[in-house]
């Protein structure tokens, strides 16, 4: 349900599964897909958002809540006040410490960043998969990604010509 | 109720989670890798084989496969160590070998991208970065290379970096204007170019905003940079990068919003007409910076190094003229850093005439003790 509180637009958010979460609109607008469904005028009441569950769409929005920016009273941009460089150091520690999460939690965040489209949100998760697997050799990228390889060799060799920058 | 409109369905798979993304996902992930972790992937598995093909960007850096101790070998004998012949001998072949196996390695390596699909692969990128080493084949696969990127890929931003390799001085690259006919000079956005010749005409790259250029030669006239600032009409960002020049005494006119000058050798810039110029920095020994018309400039970095015992010219009154005069026709200006390094400092103060009604940063660093700063 759309209401009004102390001033602030609120937006419903519902999960298939059936929990409502209660946002500011500026919140929400964090997500590209929600802020042109308001803009577009079709969120007057609440908006369902399939394919996400409770857990998964409760760490978005913590994370959409931290990465909103902060306006004040009279409407300006509070990085006029604190130091624009110490704010995003400050992100950077707070993002580093949100995204320590098991690697299933991880997909689904990925997926839902990208569905909502969030941009921050897709970056901070797409770098943190990469960290895991750029160190890796192919063999244990194959059994991390649990990935068999499928090609003949003659496949396999002619793949590996196009791409052999790779093995110099 | 509003509703979003459903997707796939999730598969509730704990394995290959990965791969169980969308293609557009997968690639958008690897785009963070760097090219060669990236085209490693295509090896995975079938699924993969044509994943790198739609990479955004690829970064061939002939660096990326030097040894470690590479660079350290080439900083020890810049500074002429080690001083037995003997061992500086077996270091500059062990240099050598270094070079020839790389630049062999880089010429596969880009053989192979090129002619994937019998050389007709289909790609989309914007940008595609080089560093290489200038054999005396002259560099005929990176012409390639270069004309497919930007003629057939649609590249943008372009950088070339040559590599000065020790062991055998090869000709300067030229880069391969002849080959990016066919609209390939309107499309660039992005031009680096790194110790490498300026193509001989600038104005058919109509669509140029941007261009840097980095380590030029000592023997570059200085009709070079002047001619790049007169024939690129739509440039809006210059930066020199030691640079280097035959003449001491660069005139800049041009309708450019920035300007970089860092490290580089000229020893007097005259900014005389930059009607757009905003954002002004300039860190390099210049003993001199003339200023003529620069009225939007708002964000100004100015590094003066000056060592004693380097042939300077004595301190000659008009200088602080110079700046004053140049703050003072300055309104604008919102950011100003200033710095001094050196024991020779050629500014005195005085008092404004106007004052810098819109400076909201002003950092005025390694102060002379005579300065008034209020």
């Amino acid at each position: 349900m759309a209401t009004r509180e102390a001033g602030k637009k609120m937006i419903m958010l519902k999960s298939p599964d059936g929990m409502e979460f209660e946002v500011e609109e500026a919140v929400a607008m964090e997500s590209q897909t929600i802020r042109k469904m308001i803009e577009d005028d079709c969120a007057d009441t609440a908006i369902l958002i399939p394919n996400i569950n409770s857990k998964i769409l409760s760490r978005v929005i913590e994370y959409c809540n931290k990465h909103v920016p902060t306006t004040g009273a009279t409407g300006a941009a509070a990085s006029d006040t604190v130091a624009p460089a110490a704010l995003a150091e400050d992100l950077k520690i707070w993002d580093a410490e949100f995204i320590k999460v098991n690697r299933a939690t991880r997909f689904d965040l990925i997926q839902a960043a990208s569905y909502l489209n969030i941009k921050g949100l897709l970056d901070l998760t797409s770098q943190t998969t990469i960290d895991t697997i750029s160190d890796n050799s192919l063999e244990e990228i194959r059994s991390f990604l649990s990935t068999k390889n499928d090609y003949l060799p003659e496949e396999e060799q002619t793949i590996r010509r196009e791409n052999q920058w790779a093995f110099q | 109720m509003a509703r979003l409109r459903r997707v796939r369905p999730r598969r509730p798979s704990e394995e290959d989670r990965l791969s169980a993304l969308p293609d557009r996902l997968i690639r958008r992930i690897l785009s963070k890798l760097d090219t060669r972790s990236a085209l490693s992937t295509a090896v995975l598995a079938r699924r993969w084989a044509r994943v790198p093909r739609d990479l955004p960007a690829y970064h061939f850096r002939v660096s990326d496969v030097l040894p470690p101790q590479y660079d350290r070998t080439v900083a020890l004998r810049r500074r002429n160590l080690p001083r037995e012949a003997a061992l500086a001998r077996v270091l500059d072949g062990l240099m050598a070998s270094c070079e020839v196996s790389s630049a062999r390695a880089f010429v596969d390596g880009i053989t192979g991208f090129l002619d994937a699909d019998g050389g007709k692969a289909r790609r989309c990128v914007d940008t595609l970065h080089l560093e290489f080493f200038q054999t005396n084949d002259g560099g005929g696969i990176v012409d390639r290379l270069i004309a497919d990127a930007v003629v057939a890929w649609g590249v943008e931003d372009l950088e070339v970096v040559v590599r000065p390799a020790s062991h055998a001085p090869a000709p300067a690259y030229c880069f391969p204007h002849g080959r990016l006919k066919d609209g390939g000079m309107s499309r660039l956005r992005s031009l680096t170019l790194g110790n490498c010749m300026v193509p001989p005409k600038l104005d058919c790259y109509d669509a140029l905003t941007t261009l840097v250029l980095r380590d030029m030669p000592a023997s570059t006239p200085v009709g070079v940079y002047e001619r790049v600032l007169s024939e690129c009409k739509r440039l809006q960002v210059l930066h020199l990068t030691s640079c280097r020049c035959a003449e001491d005494h660069l005139v800049v006119c041009s309708g450019i919003r920035e300007l970089v000058v860092d490290a580089c050798s000229f020893m007097v810039i005259e900014l005389r007409d930059l009607p757009m110029l905003a954002r002004l920095t300039c860190l390099t020994n210049t003993v001199e910076l003339v200023f003529g018309s620069v009225p939007c400039l708002t964000h100004t970095n100015l590094s003066f190094s000056v060592e004693e015992g380097t042939l300077v010219l004595p301190p000659r009154p008009h200088h602080h003229d110079e700046l004053n005069h140049f703050l003072g026709t300055s309104p604008t200006m919102a950011n100003l850093v200033i710095r001094f390094t050196g024991s020779r400092r050629w500014i005195g103060s005085e008092e404004l005439d106007k004052p810098l009604l819109h400076l909201k940063r002003l950092l005025i660093a390694d102060l002379p003790s005579n300065w008034d700063v209020s």
